[in-house]
């Protein structure tokens, strides 16, 4: 059991207390007097409604959480790089910022814009659909070849925070010399010749032996759903 | 399920109630369970079925609300029998 918010707490007291009202009716079967009705539109209509609008809160939220990404099992290398204090891939660096901290999937690959998080949760749902009809029984290191993008990353995603617009970013010669190129999109700034992969581990041409999987992830039983956690 | 409000009998409102609170006791256990493990499986599970459950189970206890409410306004709009009536 994960660390619980005070909200999922208030969800869970509410669950119970309407669990204990609605036990008591199904066991003591009291007449449908007034003190049962009282009793019933709390068990079946305030405290379950409050509760699922808690409840639902909460599992938005879980949805940004890295451990929500990982608990696929094709996410776990790219989720244990995010959280290896020694990596120096980009999504590992951005992890330890506590900006993105636990959330950093999110923070990253979320679409940005006025529809922003309902095309972030679209495409979200796309990929659990994809996880269970292709890759639910797919081995880490075919997932690793297979599973990309479906487009290339957006630099305005690092644009968010890295506005191109300072003038110690505009110090680099590098910079400089690919500013258009960076807005344009016509240069990625996760790519090998810029700031390296974002999750080196799960790239088979990475350098320094940054792409292997570590011995345990790669076991061919890890493959399939839980093996791998 | 069909439901007439009409001749809804307090027999079968009971059993309709009875079953709204299994179906909400089953829905809040997928809550909490989405809650205490946050991952795929459970929140999806939570989001969806429970979801769909919960609301089965409101509309079950709404229509018996709406029932009752009915039956009781029904009984205050008639007016008592007149003295000497049988």
């Amino acid at each position: 059991m994960s660390h619980l918010s005070p909200l999922a707490l208030v969800s869970i007291a509410l669950a119970v207390s309407a669990a204990a009202i609605l036990v008591w009716f199904l066991i003591a079967r009291p007449p449908l007097v007034r003190a049962t009705k009282l009793a019933l539109l709390l068990g079946l209509g305030i405290l379950p409604i409050f509760a699922a609008a808690t409840a639902n809160i909460e599992g938005y939220v879980a949805t940004q959480e890295r451990r929500f990404c990982g608990s696929c099992h094709v996410m776990v290398p790219h989720a244990t790089d995010s959280e290896n204090p020694s990596s120096l891939g980009l999504a590992s660096r951005h992890a330890r910022n506590p900006f993105f901290g636990d959330k950093n999937c999110y923070t990253c690959h979320a679409d940005y814009g006025m529809f922003g998080t309902v095309l972030t949760k679209i495409g979200g749902m796309r990929h659990v659909w994809l996880y269970y009809t292709e890759y639910r029984n797919m081995p880490l290191g075919e997932a690793r070849e297979k599973i990309h993008l479906v487009r290339p990353y957006p630099n305005a995603n690092c644009m968010q925070c890295h506005s191109t617009e300072s003038q110690g970013w505009l110090q680099s010669a590098d910079h400089r010399a690919s500013l258009g190129e960076v807005r344009a999109d016509r240069v990625s700034c996760a790519s090998p010749g810029c700031h390296g992969y974002a999750h080196p581990i799960t790239k088979t041409d990475a350098p320094q032996g940054a792409s292997k999987l570590p011995a345990e992830l790669a076991r061919p039983e890890a493959g399939t759903d839980g093996g791998a956690r | 399920m069909k439901v007439d409000l009409e001749h809804l009998q307090p027999k079968r409102a009971l059993r309709i109630l009875r079953v709204a609170a299994v179906l909400a006791l089953v829905a809040l256990g997928l809550m909490v369970w989405s809650l205490l493990d946050p991952t795929k499986g459970p929140v999806l599970v939570a989001l969806s079925l429970g979801q769909a459950i919960g609301t089965a189970s409101f509309v079950a206890f709404a229509i018996v609300a709406a029932w009752d409410l009915r039956r009781h306004w029904r009984r205050v709009s008639v007016p008592p029998p007149a003295k000497g009536e049988p």
